[in-house]
């Protein structure tokens, strides 16, 4: 009976055998997927070998495991596969009536054996299930993947997972730099609250955020003249950032009388609203960190620049003071009277500062 | 204890049985199995057909096959208790005195056909009671013992329920099977009237005593049943139970009450006797898969729902060994056979559904709106 049971266990145990080294490669894999991993992220450039070196051992630790402990098939298992295939519980039967030396007990040992005899062993499947073997081929297949990140490390094809982050990180941030050209004023940020602390430093941004809100204020006898990448207003924000921002903000020294400024509307283009065509429409503002349509430009995005309003300290609102000189100027022109030398001088001095003194100077020294 | 003499004498008499049976009774292979294995097992049988099918006819055939004395009571709505029990009378004796004197009814003999069980009232039927449990029956206070071997084989007609009276569950627990007789296939149907044209006669003839089915009983009861089966055995009882630690979802979706642990003692009975008979001295999970449908289909209280969906017992049984195979990986196969024929061995490689599972299962009906058309009120076809 046992050398005719033998063929049928050595089937079962091989299945047992498989499904041992199945789960094994499942935990074997795993080992290799977290070392190799760790390996590459943390630029160990041994650390593939000791990947391999754990995939075969926890395979073989884990594998002698599984079958001992989980798949090696005990005789009632064995008789009941055994009777799976046909032998309607005769194995399982006799098993329990072993000892049983009466005439029924004998019977249905002759009968098993019979039976037993004319059983085709290859009914016994020595196979695995189907999710046992798709867990074993995700698991390979991330052990493989990651042992290949791993081994590309070790070749110089890809960097450590350490270095991959840090590119990462650089490229998600941008630094927005904002500074003063030569001399003559200072940057600082603009709050709900006012005009805050001073820009010091280099500003972080995450892609695709806004940078905060800047403010160029010119020192005592200079005056603002625009930002290096062609923007006038003084306040700025730069939205969406999509790449590194270094802006510097240029100030002039004021010529002239410090009480008489021309008003930079004049000469500069019209704005897109066209509040600044006609300097007294223009609404004096207290607050000078707020530009004239009520919005700070956007910078990088695209802004206008606002010339119709001035800030020399941050605090004070220039633009009536030049515009009632250009009237007062533009009134005496009309009159047919002279303008006095002091206000002639404050009006051209103020144009040219910004740039516009040669057209506007030429005209209203054409009409004296 | 099981002697090889035994075992041989069951062999030979079920062989004859079975020969002498078919002489008689065309076809209804399924049905005349299972009404051999309740009488070798010691239980009764509930035949359910419609009219004309052989039901009487085979009743009769088994107790001239195992020559046994044989009793027929046709149930009406006027019988009366006395009418099958027997009754005490007054009676004379020869100095003229008057006394009680027992008058044995129909049901002391050993074979009792209970003709349309279901047309009498439910006291008369009550009063097979302890007849088939116990074996005595109580007139006036006094207990007689009925003959040994005692079967009651009952049986009732589907369609008519006109004046009939379903059997209270008491009684519908004490058969041990509940067998349908299902309609002669056309080549029974040419066999049955060709053998009836020529002669009316019954002519099979005696193949076992009472005492010889005594001791096949005796015999069948000794074959060993592992635990695993055994096991499988009361998974499939508890699982019919709604409320019980083995619930089935069908179970809990269409029955109101389970099978009762008497239907546990009848299908290991049954299934012993059926190992037996296909010659093995063990239980297998097939026998029991053969003998679920017969023990169980009587036992189930179907509750509302499923008479509403026009479920059957059927049904609900397939739906549960389903149930019970998913949840305990356990298959049911036929065994192939030792030594056979390789004709008879491609069979058993393909088992067929036995005849009672043969029947539409409810997600089948549910799908073919004809069929669910076809079958009648409360799932009758």
């Amino acid at each position: 009976m046992k050398d005719t049971m033998k063929k049928f266990r050595r089937r079962i145990v091989r299945g047992a055998i498989l499904k041992s080294a199945l789960a094994a490669l499942i935990i074997a894999c795993g080992a290799l997927l977290v070392t190799a991993l760790a390996s590459w992220i943390a630029g160990f450039r041994a650390g593939i070998w000791l990947a391999l070196g754990l995939f075969v051992l926890s395979f073989a630790v884990s594998a002698l495991l599984f079958y001992f402990l989980k798949y090696r098939p005990s005789a009632k298992e064995v008789a009941r596969r055994i009777d799976a295939i046909g032998l309607e519980e005769r194995l399982i039967t006799m098993m329990e009536l072993e000892g049983d030396d009466s005439y029924l007990a004998k019977m249905q040992r002759a009968d098993t054996e019979r039976a037993l005899k004319t059983a085709d062993h290859t009914l016994i499947k020595v196979a695995a299930s189907v999710a046992l073997c798709v867990t074993v081929g995700v698991a390979a297949l991330f052990g493989v993947g990651a042992l290949t990140v791993d081994s590309l490390y070790v070749a110089g094809v890809i960097p450590s997972g350490v270095e991959y982050a840090a590119y990462l990180e650089a490229e998600h941030e941008f630094t927005c730099s904002y500074s003063v050209e030569k001399k003559g004023g200072k940057i600082y940020f603009l709050t709900e609250e006012g005009i805050g602390d001073e820009v010091t430093e280099a500003i972080i941004v995450a892609k695709g955020e806004s940078a905060p809100t800047v403010i160029a204020v010119p020192d005592e006898g200079y005056v603002f003249t625009g930002w290096s990448d062609g923007l006038y207003d003084p306040v700025r924000c730069d939205e969406g950032v999509k790449e590194k921002i270094r802006v510097r903000a240029k100030f002039a020294v004021a010529e002239g009388p410090d009480d008489l400024q021309d008003d930079g509307a004049q000469q500069q283009k019209p704005s897109d609203d066209d509040s600044s065509g006609d300097p007294e429409d223009t609404p004096p503002q207290d607050d000078p960190s707020q530009p004239s349509n009520g919005a700070p430009s956007n910078g990088a995005s695209g802004g206008h620049d606002n010339t119709n309003q001035q800030v020399n300290d941050g605090k004070t609102y220039y633009g009536d003071e030049y515009g009632d000189a250009y009237n007062d100027a533009m009134g005496r022109l009309g009159d047919g009277s002279n303008i006095p030398g002091d206000l002639q001088g404050g009006v051209s001095g103020y144009l040219d500062s910004i740039g516009k003194g040669g057209s506007e100077g030429g005209e209203s020294g054409g009409g004296n | 204890m099981v002697t090889e003499q035994d075992i041989k004498q069951f062999s030979e008499i079920c062989t004859q049985i079975f020969k002498q049976i078919a002489r008689d009774v065309i076809g209804q292979e399924k049905v005349v199995q299972g009404t051999v294995i309740a009488m070798i097992a010691g239980g009764n049988v509930l035949l359910e057909g419609v009219p004309g099918v052989g039901k009487t006819r085979l009743v009769r055939t088994l107790g001239r096959v195992f020559d046994l004395p044989f009793s027929r009571i046709q149930f009406t709505p006027d019988l009366m208790p006395a009418d099958v029990t027997g009754t005490n009378i007054i009676v004379k004796d020869e100095k003229g005195n008057s006394q009680f004197s027992f008058q044995p009814g129909p049901i002391f003999s050993n074979i009792i056909l209970a003709d349309e069980i279901n047309r009498a009232t439910p006291k008369t039927q009550s009063a097979l009671l302890e007849a088939m449990q116990e074996h005595t029956v109580t007139v006036m206070g006094v207990s007689r013992r009925l003959n040994e071997p005692f079967f009651v084989l009952a049986t009732q007609n589907p369609i008519e329920q006109d004046g009939t009276y379903p059997l209270p569950e008491a009684q519908m627990d004490r058969f041990m099977f509940k067998l349908l007789v299902p309609d002669p296939s056309l080549d029974e149907l040419m066999q049955i009237v060709s053998l009836t044209q020529k002669t009316m006669d019954e002519v099979a003839e005696r193949a076992c005593t009472g005492e010889q089915l005594l001791a096949m009983r005796k015999t069948a009861n000794q074959i060993p049943i592992a635990e695993d089966v055994l096991k499988y055995a009361m998974i499939l009882v508890a699982a019919t139970r709604p409320d019980g630690e083995c619930a089935t979802e069908a179970a809990k979706k269409y029955i109101r009450v389970g099978a009762s642990p008497r239907a546990g003692q009848a299908i290991v009975s049954a299934a012993k006797v059926l190992a037996l008979i296909k010659g093995r001295f063990n239980v297998s999970y097939y026998d029991l898969f053969e003998m679920v449908y017969p023990v169980f289909r009587h036992r189930l209280k179907l509750n509302f729902e499923a008479v509403a969906e026009r479920v059957t017992a059927d049904d609900v049984i397939t739906m549960i060994l389903e149930e019970v195979e998913k949840k305990y990986h356990k298959r049911p196969t036929a065994g192939k056979p030792l030594a056979v024929p390789a004709e008879e061995q491609k069979d058993a490689e393909a088992p067929e559904k036995p005849a009672e599972a043969q029947e539409e299962t409810a997600a089948e009906i549910a799908e073919d709106p004809e069929k669910k058309k076809k079958r009648g009120l409360f799932g009758r076809k």
